[in-house]
């Protein structure tokens, strides 16, 4: 990932968190919005070295931390733990799109839930609030979806390689 | 590279719970606020209509079974409106001679303001179009159009504020008044829930007991008096005096899209002019006595 690459990404995410705290404050089906600024970080960190890949993943997660009242750093933490271990799978990610889509609802899982655990050790209480439960299993579903747009449109704005999955041929 | 940036998103965390409110965490949010303020408003103003036509759209069905309710409701209302309205004479007339700050003239000095975005699903944090120039401050009670308390603003920038629900952990807890004129304590349980809690307790509380701001108390002066905060949620008996139970919050954060900010606690000018004007009242209602005795010693 050249340096372009990586400040088209950063802007991305930026764009990303500004959707998310705009549009998704009224668009929340069953009181749920989809997390896009993870999503745009697993977009982003597929194609990535891992330095860049986690670097992104903590940028986007400091960035939505400003604009909120949780602990600075939370997500930070929980999006560089989510942009590792996409990183890791990132070779993976031309397996097809079962795999695709199933990876962002596991890693977008993982990242909410180090979110609500973290937050629950520095006092949030994340873990003991009604709807947690939706909210962990409903954002993975969304992220999924959304993926189907997101993954291919990151790719092509910020000029990365778009998989070609085998066997089946279709590109995401 | 991955383990320093977990090691530092801790460290970050750690300073940031540990230090105050105006600290340097504080600092980088309202950076942030004052440069996305603008581009966030840009959003809402495209995004906003679209998003209401779409809602509209899909809830036509529900809109036209909540209009037949709403009718019933208004029926309902009037009759109980003709009842209300001799009390609302003898409480108003009781309230100037007491000198009470009434929620009704906070109301209607209240700071209308929009809810433009909220941090995410597991932040509950609202961020509302109003800043310093529109007179809204840290510290102020949000209201929803019922005047139920949303929250507070912990952070206000010029143009726009960040506002605290009261279900967050990080609101301060709300002095509550029972129907019964106990008080209790009601804490933020994260996102979505409260609960009460009642010391030194020695009769039950019940399901939809409702609670309200019990008003300034003690050195707390954070919220004036009657405004509602939430409904117990279950009947629960005093153990080792102790009750604590959950509360349904009136006010509904996951849908409220305008909110009001009071002006409170008041500013010493605002006190000062409030005294004056209450000591007008007073010697209004004491001047017909006056004249009285005049008109009495001159008949003598």
């Amino acid at each position: 990932m050249n340096g372009p690459r990586v400040l088209v990404s950063l802007l991305l995410i930026v764009l990303a968190v500004l959707v998310q705290t705009t549009v998704f404050h009224s668009v929340r089906p069953f009181g749920v919005s989809p997390d896009v600024v993870l999503l745009v970080v697993i977009a982003a960190a597929r194609w990535a070295k891992p330095e860049i890949g986690v670097l992104l993943g903590f940028s986007g997660g400091l960035a939505l931390d400003m604009f909120g009242t949780a602990p600075l750093g939370l997500n930070a933490l929980a999006f560089t733990l989510a942009a590792y271990m996409t990183v890791r799978i990132g070779d993976r990610f031309s397996y097809g799109l079962a795999f695709v889509v199933s990876s962002v609802g596991v890693v977008t899982f993982i990242g909410l839930a180090t979110v609500a655990l973290i937050g629950t050790m520095f006092g949030e209480g994340t873990l003991g609030s009604p709807g947690i439960l939706k909210t962990l299993l409903l954002v993975p579903v969304y992220n999924m979806v959304l993926g189907l747009a997101v993954l291919p449109l990151v790719d092509r704005v910020a000029g990365a390689p778009s998989a070609r999955y085998v066997g089946s041929g279709s590109r995401l | 590279m991955a383990i320093v940036l977990l090691v530092a998103s801790l460290l970050l965390m750690t300073f940031d719970v540990r230090s105050s409110s105006d600290g340097l965490g504080a600092t980088f949010r309202n950076g942030a606020q004052f440069v996305a303020a603008p581009l966030q408003a840009g959003i809402n103003a495209v995004v906003t209509p679209v998003v209401g036509f779409a809602d509209g759209l899909a809830n036509l069905a529900g809109l036209r079974q909540e209009n037949e309710r709403l009718r019933g409701r208004i029926a309902e209302l009037e009759g109980e409106l003709t009842r209300v309205a001799h009390l609302e004479d003898q409480v108003e007339e009781l309230s100037v001679l007491l000198g009470l700050r009434m929620e009704g003239d906070l109301q209607d000095l209240a700071i209308a303001a929009e809810v433009t975005g909220r941090a995410g699903n597991l932040d509950p944090t609202l961020f509302v179009n109003r800043g310093t120039v529109d007179g809204v401050h840290h510290g102020q009670p949000v209201v929803d159009g019922q005047g139920a308390l949303v929250g507070v603003v912990s952070e206000a920038g010029e143009r726009s504020s960040v506002v605290t629900p009261i279900t967050s952990r990080r609101s301060a807890a709300v002095t509550v008044r029972l129907a019964d004129d106990r008080r209790g304590l009601v804490e933020g349980l994260g996102t979505g829930g409260l609960q009460l809690s009642i010391l030194d307790a020695e009769t039950p509380v019940f399901e939809g007991d409702l609670l309200t701001t019990f008003g300034p108390f003690g050195d707390s002066d954070s919220y004036p008096k009657g405004l509602y905060v939430g409904t117990v949620t279950e009947s629960a008996s005093p153990r080792s005096g102790v009750i604590r139970v959950d509360v349904e919050p009136i006010g509904d954060l996951d849908r409220v899209e305008y909110v009001g900010i009071l002006p409170w606690p008041p500013s010493p000018d605002q006190l000062a002019e409030e005294a004056a004007r209450t000591a007008v009242s007073v010697d209004a209602t004491e001047s017909p006595g006056v004249a009285d005795g005049e008109s009495a010693g001159t008949g003598s």
